[in-house]
């Protein structure tokens, strides 16, 4: 065998065949290592503490105009209920959402930080679209050929429309900031290796929480060392070494986009849908709006969050979606009621039958404690 | 000597064959979305890309069809072609009588591979000339609607459509390297071509395999679909820019591999 | 025709093919002259389709160097080709093609290396970038059916047209490897006349075949090939010289006559079933022998000096007939 080889070698053929061999081994090199090695290396930085990053954090520099947000999720959901999900959809919004909740998704967006966002989904086949100006929401789907007019409650708008347009779902600022807001006592901070995210070099803090209890073993986040926008959020349960969760850029734009891809206007031969936005909530809260009630029980990154007055109609089985959630969870009765559990690798929810819901970063057990003595 | 192959290549009965093959994708769909109608109710998204919407607009007939025949006519065509470049001389001894023309060995295999290489294109846009004309007189057209939901001009559109047909092209040069290669390797031009064919379908399937999504990058069929993103709006060129990368990497390998061994072997036959 | 004047329009030396341990060509040193008629014989295996394959640059030897009109081969093997004309190990054709398409298909692929060449001055006749085909159909004897698809061309055809691509320009050198084969004997007389037509206008021809006697009349010089080594070359006189003369002796004494001609001149006769005696020259001329015959009263009824055939100096050679046939 060697020595076949080596024949190979001190033929003519052989020497030939080095050309185009060193080119394959330069472009798998290219293709494939080094991008590893670039994403492996890192970047010098200059040093500063964890409270110094963490403050950049707060008040990036530069806007983020446009990218790639990159979300997975690995939350180990029932798999009777993934299957049910995955078989039940069909397409557009819902869909997107089995999907980011099951496997990932991947989003392009653009937005002027005024009043325009565009959050485009897009798939080998088609894709979707939410174009959101002032006052305007559509939703677009390629694959069915359907717009669909989104309307916003009244007297909600103008706050719905500035949250859509100041972050875009799901942003790993927003859940950066709802981590970080548990800080300082909730965690111990200190500097993972700084890491290049979407291109920029990044601090990345790494996030331990001191509660034993807390099913998040640990969060990494990714600072843009220039500008101190979030690039990139990374949630490894307990007693695992890869993260469950992660929502981090894989490309960021800095620059305004031009006003052209946020225009929409409904093409020809396209279906025509709309929808109203929390309008069965509205009318049932109308009934029963001054019954909901929120605490939370706890503190840091053990906290359980309990709602409760909710409409039943949206804690019950109505929906397809629900029904199959909740015939995956587990019947329990708590100190609030009644209600089915359901237990992912991060997170735990309780969905009571008389519109309660209780959700946090605790197993079970710490759940079902919390909610006794409520 | 290039004339002379173009022609000798024009006017072969297999490249007629071919070509009719190819003709008969776009004009059976355009006639039995003519004849049936579009997908209705829960037909909606079923079907090969933008299927329902060829007969709202004929344009996208062109579409439909070259997306359809990228996936398995376009690559057998392709690797027929490409594999009986050198095999096909060389069965009958014709290649040792044409070597001694004479010609270069380098020569030779550049203009095989080049008129190959035009093949492949051609084959491409042949399907997306049919369809389109096909479209157009069997269907209304006019403005194009794109992925995002965008409307652009009839004229516009036509310009992507063809650019999803050079694109098209453009992703089986790859096939047309391996081709080239596998006929550098041996006489008979059956075997080159299911070699190469063999390797697409392959790799096309591996691609779906998440166990291999680490190396999937690598494989030449790995960003065929990424043609329709020129109908997105904007335009997402990305994947398209590593499709090109991907196919230019498998060609300088695969040419590369193919003048070693044509350069260097013993022409027996 | 242009060109430096050359000793030996194909020279090679060392000239060695191996696969693997086995010698297919074993250190071969061709010298074909210009203006020559170079037969190259051996029995079918020897090695002289391997050899020809080298000097077209088909294959690549494993040792040894070549040049033919003056070029290395294969590091020029196109430069070298222009001006050769080649059939190799029978025809290869394009079944689907006419005879004239055939050509003009061959001609074109040909041109490129051709205006090469013309351009930088070595060889080649500008002139004869166009060859005319009609004229070339005519001298094979495929005038009238050039037309007709090779599809439906005898074996004898089929090796005719390919004579005609190998004739397709005018040629300082033709390298014909068994041309004759699955021709008619009228078609090896057509060939054959063709081969002395054209070296008498100044072509070099080399020419291989595994059947002497078809070659014998036509070649000036031989090389015989057998196991892949080179066993004999030169002029074919110098082959033919290998062997002794002979004498034939036929007397009304045969006994009285041999014991003369051993004492007398030291000849060794030997006395065939027939009754003739024979024996070889040895430097004594037929004058004398005729002179001490008939003065020493012996009735002298034959005399002969045979010359050995090119068949006998072969088998002598390779210890083998060239062909069965």
């Amino acid at each position: 065998m060697s020595n076949a080889v080596s024949k190979l070698f001190k033929s003519r053929f052989g020497v030939r065949l080095a050309v185009p061999a060193v080119v394959a081994v330069g472009a798998v090199g290219t293709a494939f290592v080094y991008p590893q090695v670039v994403s492996a290396s890192t970047p010098t930085l200059a040093s500063e503490t964890t409270s110094q990053v963490i403050g950049s954090a707060l008040a990036p520099t530069a806007k983020i105009y446009s990218g790639t947000v990159v979300e997975t999720s690995g939350l180990g959901l029932p798999s009777s209920f993934v299957n049910q999900l995955t078989g039940s959809t069909t397409s557009g919004l819902s869909a997107l959402m089995v999907q980011a909740l099951t496997s990932g998704v991947t989003a392009n967006f653009w937005t002027n930080h005024v009043s325009n966002l565009r959050v485009q989904v897009p798939s080998s086949t088609g894709e979707f679209d939410l174009y959101a100006s002032s006052g305007s929401v559509w939703e677009w789907n390629s694959a069915t050929n359907t717009a669909t007019s989104i309307t916003l409650p009244t007297g909600t708008q103008s706050q719905m429309s500035n949250t859509t347009t100041n972050t875009h779902p799901p942003s790993p600022s927003t859940i950066a900031n709802s981590l970080l807001a548990k800080l300082p006592s909730g965690a111990t901070v200190t500097f993972a290796a700084p890491q290049y995210v979407a291109g920029q070099a990044a601090y990345v803090l790494s996030l331990a929480p001191n509660d034993p209890s807390s099913l998040i073993g640990s969060a990494q986040v990714a600072v843009d060392a220039s500008t101190g926008n979030v690039l990139g959020v990374w949630i490894t349960p307990t007693g695992s070494t890869s993260p469950a969760f992660s929502v981090y850029y894989s490309a960021v734009s800095f620059t305004a986009p031009s006003s052209s891809v946020f225009d929409f206007t409904v093409p020809s031969g396209a279906t025509v849908k709309k929808e109203t936005l929390g309008g069965t909530s509205s009318t049932s809260t109308s009934t029963t709006s001054n019954s909901i009630t929120h605490k939370t029980i706890g503190s840091g990154f053990s906290a359980v969050e309990v709602v409760t007055g909710l409409p039943k109609s949206s804690t019950s089985g109505t929906s397809t979606l629900m029904s199959s959630l909740l015939s995956s969870g587990t019947q329990v009765t708590t100190g609030i009621g009644s209600g089915t559990i359901i237990t992912t690798s991060v997170a735990t929810v309780f969905v009571g039958s008389n519109g309660t819901l209780a959700f946090g970063a605790v197993p079970q057990s710490v759940m079902m404690a919390d909610l006794g003595q409520g | 000597m290039f004339l002379e192959e173009l022609g000798y290549v024009i006017k072969r009965r297999r490249t007629l064959v071919s070509f009719a093959l190819l003709a008969a994708i776009p004009i059976f769909l355009g006639v039995v979305l003519d004849i049936v109608g579009a997908p209705g109710g829960n037909g909606h998204g079923q079907g090969p890309a933008f299927f329902d919407r060829v007969t709202h607009n004929g344009v996208f007939l062109g579409f439909t069809a070259v997306l359809t025949a990228q996936i398995i006519i376009i690559p057998l065509i392709v690797s027929i072609a490409a594999g009986d470049t050198i095999a096909g001389e060389a069965t009958d001894g014709k290649l040792r009588y044409l070597l001694a023309s004479p010609v270069s060995r380098t020569r030779l295999l550049a203009l095989k591979s080049l008129i190959a290489l035009m093949y492949a294109m051609a084959a491409a846009l042949a399907v997306v000339l049919v369809g389109l004309i096909v479209g157009v007189v069997l269907f209304p057209v006019g403005s194009v609607v794109t992925l995002s939901g965008a409307q652009i001009s009839l004229l516009d559109g036509v310009g992507r459509l063809l650019l999803v047909g050079i694109l098209a092209g453009v992703s089986t040069f790859s096939i047309v390297a391996v081709g080239v290669f596998a006929s550098t390797l041996t006489d008979s031009t059956i075997g080159a071509a299911a070699v190469t064919f063999g390797t697409v379908i392959v790799l096309s399937i591996l691609d779906g395999i998440p166990q291999l999504a680490h190396i999937a990058p690598l494989f030449l069929t790995h960003y065929w679909q990424t043609s329709i993103d020129l109908m997105r709006s904007p335009v997402v060129w990305s994947g398209i820019l590593k499709n090109l990368v991907e196919q230019a990497g498998w060609m300088v390998v695969f040419f590369g591999a193919a003048w070693a061994r044509f350069t260097t072997k013993d022409i027996l036959s | 025709m242009k060109g430096q004047a050359l000793a030996e329009l194909i020279s090679t030396s060392g000239l060695t093919k191996s696969y693997g341990d086995k010698l297919a060509v074993d250190a071969v040193g061709l010298a074909v002259p210009e203006g020559s008629v170079y037969g190259f014989l051996g029995p079918n295996g020897s090695g002289k389709t391997t050899t020809i394959r080298m000097l077209l640059g088909l294959i690549f030897p494993s040792a040894g160097e070549i040049e033919v009109l003056g070029h290395p081969v294969p590091k020029e093997t196109t430069r070298a080709l222009v001006d050769v004309g080649a059939v190799v190990e029978g025809p290869g054709l394009y079944s689907t093609l006419s005879a004239r398409r055939y050509l003009q298909r061959m001609s074109r692929y040909g041109r490129g290396e051709r205006r090469r060449s013309i351009v930088s001055g070595s060889q080649g006749d500008a002139a004869a970038l166009a060859p005319d085909i009609t004229a070339v159909l005519d001298m094979v004897g495929l005038g009238k059916v050039g037309n007709r698809r090779v599809k439906a061309y005898s074996l004898g055809m089929k090796q005719r047209l390919s004579l005609a691509n190998a004739l397709l320009y005018p040629r300082r050198l033709l390298i014909l490897d068994e041309p004759t084969n699955g021709m008619d004997p009228q078609g090896i007389v057509e060939m054959r006349e063709l081969i002395l037509r054209l070296a008498a206008q100044g072509t070099t021809v080399f020419v291989s075949s595994h059947i002497l006697s078809e070659i014998e009349q036509l070649c000036t010089h031989v090389g015989v090939i057998q196991h892949g080594r080179l066993l004999f070359q030169g002029e074919m006189g110098d082959l033919r010289g290998q062997l002794p003369a002979r004498f034939t002796v036929g007397t009304t004494d045969q006994v009285a006559a041999g014991e003369l001609l051993r004492s007398r001149f030291g000849l060794q006769p030997h006395m065939e079933e027939s009754g003739l005696l024979t024996m070889d020259r040895a430097g004594v001329s037929i004058e004398e022998i005729a002179a001490a015959v008939v003065g020493a009263g012996i009735g002298l009824y034959r005399l002969a000096e045979d010359r050995p055939t090119l068949e006998e100096a072969f088998v002598a050679l390779t210890g083998e007939a060239s062909d069965v046939s």
